[in-house]
């Protein structure tokens, strides 16, 4: 066998990169074991027994952050681990101590308490799992609060959630430009917008597909995507971000075209409308698809004409 | 590192630490001193984020006010029910301040939505994976109230209103 | 016609258009198959989808051809070769018969047509009879037989042949990792099934020594390093340790770092988060024995890693 590996992969990017995922990948599942063992929530480990291992763990964690250096590596992912120790110790409290509290706060709780972590960390993965913990906790606010007592409706909570993601990338943009150069990591940029996005694209889908009310899920995508687009093309170059938002935004302009299809022509006037209607969707889907790939290659193009990225 | 940052994380541990310990003392004292109560439940099991197996909980019909009386209240507060010889709970009166009669109880409870839902204290109880057989057999909800009318939810019992505990040998895996 | 210097994520865009398109295309099919010609049969859908591939390769393979009339025939094949499949397995009632007839389609696909979206498509195709079949017989030691795509994949991927089938190789790749983590865990036929799974915890064994060695040779220069033992035994114990949908996607990984390939060190950190999700709502076992048995694959990792941190620190840094 004359296997040839290629050539031109990037040595040291790639040590540094193989280095943290094995420290990223060691702690998670350590992490998820712990969670798996107290959601098990075994009888015959008593309730103090729990609070008492959970809080050693935290203590253990803190402390030998601060011992290998809060901005290490090691450093970093020991304060992340305290975070999901102070996660599981309230839902151990929580579940101990049944009191007719909502999820909701329990992740509030959770959010608020692990700030301080979270700032000295300087570390872009520890603000990922805060802002899980945010989003997380503002989506069960709004699902046991807000849609019941008819604050939202079910699909305005999904645009809340989404919008919520946004602003976050928002602020992360503004810390970014005030100076926070250690959280400059593309990867934390590029999945907020993914999230934003992918969660908008729900209840931008919902309303082409029912007609339902109000045109809040649209355009809530339309300026979220126009906005981001602009952004990101003009004053941040990020190409993937640019083809994250262009390709939702084909798939829904795709189902925009069938409702217009639908509302036009009609796929259920009889044979010869049905398969008309068919006929023009699949030409308004290989355009926009071929459309789409031509904005992606000009775009490229153009970004990556002033600066080697990639 | 800077100095700050220790500070930081160090004032973090005695905030988590701190938060964590009192939540525990605050709801012990309801458990250790509160007043048992038997709430009767309506029969109606999925996996909770985090915390495992658990069973929904929904109390019956004699232990809230009449839809008028509803109407009436406050998004959040207490209303007073009245123990048999047994400690089951049915509603009595809302709590206009007059004093508690010795086989009535506040109990706090709070308005979920707009058509009238109240939630009186836990509305799920969470146990050991695998032993849901054995509160299947569940008809009441024991709780630990305080004065206040903050309540516990100390285990379930069944019919004999004797409190159910896991089987011993464990789930069968 | 996509330009070979984009990133993937565009090819991945272009690839759900290309897919939607062909979806409707294949509502076109039956459109006029069971309401125009009031044909109810399996065989005349695959007449249509005859027609389609036909139409589709065509419009590829003319040379002066736009972005959109190549976006349009892209679609067409793939929807003719998923109604000539389909349509034929339909009529023979026979899910397995939908296999041979995509893994044809998407051979021939190679041979006319160098377009990696089509390309693509087809072989996934093809990967989707071979899924549906396992689910719908019932088949047992599911796991262990789709276990067997990866090393092919993987040698594809390392060693292309002459003519490039790199979609396909990718396919194969993915497969397993897909199969066991999205499929597996709802499939409800666990119960009563022996699924296996140490076939393909082998079988992943097996891969990561290959991958390792194959590193080993060529970019450590022959030196003993100790930093790649230790990842080998953290390796085979996790392998041992997580049922094989979780030493998937950390062979993905692997894969990544010894090419140096972007998307798949993206794909494996999704799908191993993936895995631990799922993880915990699946029935095979308590959380407490998971629990234990995540806890201990983390440690090993985390041990691994101080081990070959120790290493770098004292020996200067390698490679």
């Amino acid at each position: 066998m004359n296997i040839e590996l290629p050539q031109t992969r990037d040595h040291s990017y790639w040590q540094l990169w193989a280095m943290r995922a094995l420290l990223v990948l060691g702690a998670s599942h350590l992490l998820a074991g712990i969670v798996f063992f107290f959601a098990y929530n075994w009888d015959d480990l008593g309730p103090f027994a729990k609070f008492g291992l959970l809080q050693a763990g935290l203590i253990i964690s803190v402390v030998a952050a601060l011992r290998l250096r809060i901005e290490s590596p090691a450093g970093q992912t020991l304060l992340v681990a305290a975070s999901v120790f102070t996660g599981v110790l309230f839902a151990v409290i929580w579940q101990v101590y049944q009191t007719g509290a909502d999820a909701y706060e329990l992740f509030t709780v959770w959010s608020v308490l692990i700030l301080p972590w979270v700032i000295a960390s300087r570390s872009s993965a520890h603000w990922f799992l805060w802002f899980v913990i945010c989003l997380t906790a503002f989506t069960l606010y709004g699902g046991q609060v807000l849609v019941p007592l008819g604050v939202l409706t079910h699909d305005q909570l999904g645009i809340a959630v989404g919008v919520t993601a946004i602003v976050f990338l928002a602020g992360y943009e503004l810390a970014v430009l005030a100076g926070c150069r250690w959280l400059g990591d593309r990867w934390l940029r590029i999945t907020l917008a993914l999230i934003g996005v992918g969660i908008l694209f729900i209840p931008a889908m919902k309303f082409v597909f029912d007609w339902q009310g109000i045109s809040q899920g649209i355009t809530a995508f339309v300026v979220v995507a126009a906005g981001l687009s602009i952004v990101y093309s003009r004053l941040i170059p990020e190409f993937a971000i640019i083809a994250i938002t262009t390709g939702f935004a084909a798939v829904v302009a795709m189902a925009i075209g069938a409702r217009g299809v639908h509302e036009i022509i009609g796929f259920d006037d009889g044979t010869s409308s049905l398969i008309t209607s068919l006929i023009v969707l699949v030409f308004w889907c290989a355009m926009l698809t071929a459309a789409t790939v031509r904005l992606l290659n000009a775009m490229h193009a153009k970004m990556t004409s002033g600066n080697g990225d990639d | 590192m800077s100095r700050f940052a220790t500070w930081l994380v160090l004032a973090g541990l005695v905030l988590v630490v701190g938060t964590a310990n009192y939540t525990i003392r605050d709801r012990q004292q309801v458990v250790d001193s509160g007043r048992p109560i038997l709430l009767e439940l309506r029969p109606v099991d999925p996996r909770s984020l985090m915390q495992g197996d658990f069973m929904t909980l929904r109390y019956a019909e004699p232990l809230f006010p009449n839809a008028e009386a509803r109407s009436t209240l406050p998004r959040r507060g207490a209303f007073i029910v009245k123990l048999d010889a047994d400690s089951v709970a049915t509603y009595a009166r809302l709590d206009d301040g007059t004093p508690l009669a010795t086989d009535e109880v506040r109990l706090k409870y709070k308005l979920l939505d707009d058509r009238g839902t109240i939630r009186l204290g836990a509305e799920s109880f969470f146990f050991e994976e695998g032993q849901a057989d054995v509160y299947d057999a569940a008809r009441y909800g024991v709780l630990h109230v305080d004065a206040a009318g903050n309540s516990v939810l100390v285990g379930l019992a069944d019919e004999e209103k004797v409190l159910l505990r896991p089987a011993e040998d464990g789930p069968a895996n | 016609m996509t330009d070979e210097r984009l990133p993937w994520y565009v090819k991945l865009v272009v690839g759900v258009g290309a897919w939607i398109t062909a979806v409707v295309l294949m509502f076109l099919g039956g459109a006029i198959v069971f309401v125009a010609l009031k044909f109810e049969t399996g065989g005349a859908l695959a007449v249509i989808g005859v027609a389609y591939l036909w139409m589709g390769l065509w419009i590829i393979r003319q040379p002066d051809r736009g972005l959109f009339a190549n976006q349009l025939g892209v679609a067409t094949a793939a929807a003719g070769a998923a109604l000539v499949s389909g349509g034929l397995a339909a009529e023979a009632e026979e899910v397995w018969v939908g296999v041979p007839i995509a893994v044809a389609i998407a051979a021939a696909i190679f041979v006319v047509s160098s377009n990696r979206i089509l390309q693509f498509l087809a072989s996934a195709l093809a990967a989707g009879f071979l899924v549906a079949t396992l689910v719908a017989e019932r088949t047992p030691y599911a796991l262990d037989i789709v276990a067997l795509a990866t090393p092919v994949g993987l040698y594809l991927m390392l060693r292309p042949p002459e003519r490039d089938i790199t979609p396909a190789a990718i396919v194969l790749l993915l497969l397993f990792p897909l199969y066991s983590t999205f499929i597996v865990p709802d499939a409800y036929w666990v119960r009563d099934v022996q699924m296996g799974g140490w076939i393909a915890r082998a079988i992943h064994m097996a891969l990561f020594l290959w991958l390792v060695s194959l590193y080993w040779k060529q970019r450590t220069n022959q030196q003993l390093n100790q930093g790649v033992i230790a990842f080998i035994v953290a390796a085979l114990i996790v392998c041992v340790l997580l049922p094989p949908g979780g030493s998937a996607a950390l062979l993905i990984m692997t894969f990544a770092y010894v090419t140096g390939s972007t998307p798949f060190a993206t794909l494996g950190v999704v799908l191993q988060t993936h895995f631990v999700i799922r993880y915990y709502y699946s029935l095979e076992m308590s959380l407490l024995n998971k629990s234990f048995l995540l806890m201990a694959v983390g440690v090993v990792l985390l041990v691994a890693w101080w081990y070959v941190e120790r290493g770098r620190k004292q020996g200067g840094i390698h490679e």
